[in-house]
């Protein structure tokens, strides 16, 4: 689409930009444009949005971010920096005074990272731009761009991608590397906003892919995905998780009002649309889901169709060579949905990891749950056998020690419990529940003191941990001697000379 | 300074003071309901014989009172209270036989043994064959972790009294 007219342009970089990146035309172009116009503003997503389109090359983003860097050093956009060719050139030169007018303020350059980025939002921007801007002086509001019929909609897909996680980012963002090209492929100020990248990747997935053919590219315009009520959030940038994520942040600073809607459609849309299109990598056909069983091949219609403003639906790609119907489509989601589900459950389960396949994998975690429920059942027979003759319940002790135990991170099917990292938490965890060590090991010592000296069999409920106790402490002092000695896991407490008849010092150091 | 700087750290450290770990807080809830009521019939009853049974009702009804923010809990509770008898998770330890390969159950269709499975699976749960599927899933993730949990508590206590 538009993209084309700045992809192909090639425009040497800029003498003054002391950029060292390969040169791919497109990324040329962008580069040049993102380093005379250090000041882009948020606005000119959507003109980076050809650039992008064209340069999907994974270089651009190095480039673009040298160019970044360089643009940043470089306040002053200067058109003239371009040497491009003429006719490119000029766009060039359009744009950067475009970017120029609409990023004055902001630092940011919206442009640069776009340049690396561009491949994987190109495709989402490149098709509102129908035609460059036309040449603006750096004062010209955004609003000139809206006379671009698909600008509008760029715009609003560029605001949308950047206004969410944007909108907190102030113009200190660029980081200001004066001369100094960075070519760490990520705009450092973008990294403020990480929420950008998940932005800013699925988008950017749908657009660098190159398979995803221009007509694609406008991606997930509202017409194309399927709609389903559900939380469109779901669509994470699970695919491809674009390294690029980076220009997002530019977007920051990008003009919001026309671009709040389309990006915040696109966003959804394209979260929605390419979770589900992830895995299906082959230029799934967008599908509507609520169109009924057309638009396979409606890849085209998005191009020029004003974003719709952004829904709550599930935007479900047909796969290719599926059936496209609604049913098969819910079908497609609920069984995606259980997929997560049952890869949650691999790490609830032990030894699920190994398994594959949805089959065994229930098999699995079936024999697992009736060995947790045969286990409990055993425990719970011999606990009324055990119930009958013991009484003693320590149950501050029990509880903290289970606290620890669980907290502690032993699974059931280890054997035996290990008491020992109760030693350091148990009389800590009981009174407060944070886990801080230090803290324990102090609170461990002093219970223990005052446990020696006392008879160990009274002594008990002065221990903070054991303030609790309501039963007879005679009850108790068996029980809890043994407990505290089992749970503190100091030979400390050994002491055989309480009168209680504690068969089993379970210290287990 | 730098005591400020220690005391900060400390207070920022117990800024978060209700970060309880939810296993924490299960199993915490857990060991104070099922303890006094163990103890308490302990107290009540002195034959055995439906001692078993009954630890039993009180085990499942604590693992119920514990983990009450979850669905599952609901039906184990609703279970437990309509029939008196212990009929929850123990009943299908009779079904804990090993899920065997089930040959002509579904041929070979794939799906359909998933499906089997999941329905199996939802068999175990308790309330599990109301929910929907992805309920389901979401639900037994949990109960397996209440379980686990509860597996401890349980093995803490009858070491505590043996």
């Amino acid at each position: 689409m538009d993209n084309e007219l700045f992809m192909n342009t090639e425009l040497p970089p800029p003498s003054e930009m002391a950029m060292h990146f390969e040169q791919p035309s497109s990324s040329s172009a962008m580069l040049n444009w993102a380093l005379m116009d250090p000041n882009l503003a948020r606005n000119s997503p959507p003109q980076d949005c050809f650039m992008w389109e064209k340069s999907t090359e994974q270089q651009q983003q190095s480039i673009f971010d040298s160019a970044l860097s360089s643009l940043v050093s470089s306040p002053t956009p200067s058109n003239s920096n371009f040497s491009g060719g003429g006719g490119d050139g000029f766009i060039i030169r359009e744009l950067i005074g475009k970017l120029g007018n609409i990023g004055n303020t902001s630092g940011d350059i919206c442009g640069a990272p776009m340049n690396g980025n561009v491949s994987h939002s190109a495709s989402c921007y490149a098709t509102p731009m129908s035609s460059p801007p036309p040449m603006m002086n750096r004062t010209a509001p955004l609003t000139e761009f809206s006379g671009d019929p698909g600008f509008a909609e760029r715009a609003a897909k560029f605001s949308c991608f950047g206004s969410r996680s944007f909108n907190g980012r102030t113009n200190s963002g660029i980081p200001v590397n004066n001369g100094k090209i960075v070519n760490s492929g990520k705009l450092t100020r973008v990294s403020s906003t990480p929420a950008l990248k998940a932005l800013a990747s699925p988008e950017f997935a749908s657009a660098s892919r190159p398979m995803i053919p221009a007509g694609d590219s406008p991606p997930k315009l509202p017409g194309e995905f399927s709609r389903k009520r559900k939380s469109v959030s779901k669509g994470k940038s699970k695919e491809n998780p674009l390294p690029a994520a980076s220009p997002s942040p530019s977007f920051s600073k990008v003009n919001q009002f026309s671009h709040a809607k389309l990006l915040f459609f696109f966003r959804f849309s394209r979260k929605t649309a390419e979770r589900k299109e992830v895995s299906e990598e082959k230029g799934g056909k967008r599908r509507r889901e609520d169109e009924g069983d057309e638009e396979e091949g409606d890849k085209g219609t998005n191009d020029t169709k004003p974003p719709e403003p952004p829904k709550d639906y599930i935007h479900v790609r047909a796969r290719r060579g599926q059936a496209t119907d609604s049913h098969s489509l819910a079908e497609r989601v609920r069984r995606e949905k259980i997929g997560e589900r049952m890869k949650l459950l691999q790490d609830l389960v032990p030894g699920c990891n190994k398994v594959t396949g949805k089959a065994l994998m229930l098999d699995e975690i079936i024999n697992y749950v009736q060995s947790l429920q045969r286990q409990v059942e055993f425990l719970s027979m011999k606990l009324s056998s055990v119930n009958d003759t013991r009484l003693e319940f320590n149950v501050d002790a029990l509880v903290s020690k289970d606290a620890m135990i669980s907290s502690s991170g032993s699974r059931v099917h280890e054997s035996g419990l290990r008491l020992e990292s109760l030693s350091h938490h148990n009389y800590n965890n009981n009174s407060q529940l944070h886990t801080n060590v230090s803290s324990n090991n102090m609170m461990l010592h002093s219970p223990m003191k005052s446990l020696e000296p006392s008879a160990l069999a009274r002594g008990f409920t002065h221990l903070p941990t054991l303030t609790q106790f309501t039963d007879t402490i005679s009850q108790y002092q068996m029980f809890s001697e043994e407990d505290l000695q089992s749970i503190v896991g100091m030979g400390v407490a050994h002491n055989p000379n309480h009168e209680s008849q504690s068969q089993n010092m379970k210290i287990e150091l | 300074m730098e005591r400020q700087i220690i005391n900060k750290k400390k207070r920022v450290f117990s800024v978060e003071p209700n970060k309880i770990p939810p296993s924490e807080v299960f199993t915490r809830k857990y060991t104070r309901l099922l303890v006094p009521a163990l103890k308490k019939l302990n107290m009540n009853k002195n034959s055995s014989q439906a001692n078993q049974l009954t630890v039993k009702h009180e085990v499942d009804m604590a693992l119920a009172l514990s983990a009450q923010e979850f669905a599952w809990s609901r039906f184990l509770l609703q279970k437990l209270s309509s029939s008196n008898n212990p009929t929850t998770t123990t009943s299908s330890s009779s079904n804990g036989i090993r899920i065997q390969k089930r040959s002509g159950k579904e041929g070979g269709d794939e799906d359909g043994e998933i499906e089997e499975k999941l329905r199996e699976l939802q068999k175990l749960l308790p309330g599990g064959e109301e929910m929907n599927v992805e309920e389901m899933l979401g639900e037994i993730g949990n109960y397996i972790k209440c379980l686990e949990l509860q597996t401890i508590a349980l093995k803490s206590i009858v070491e505590d009294t043996t």
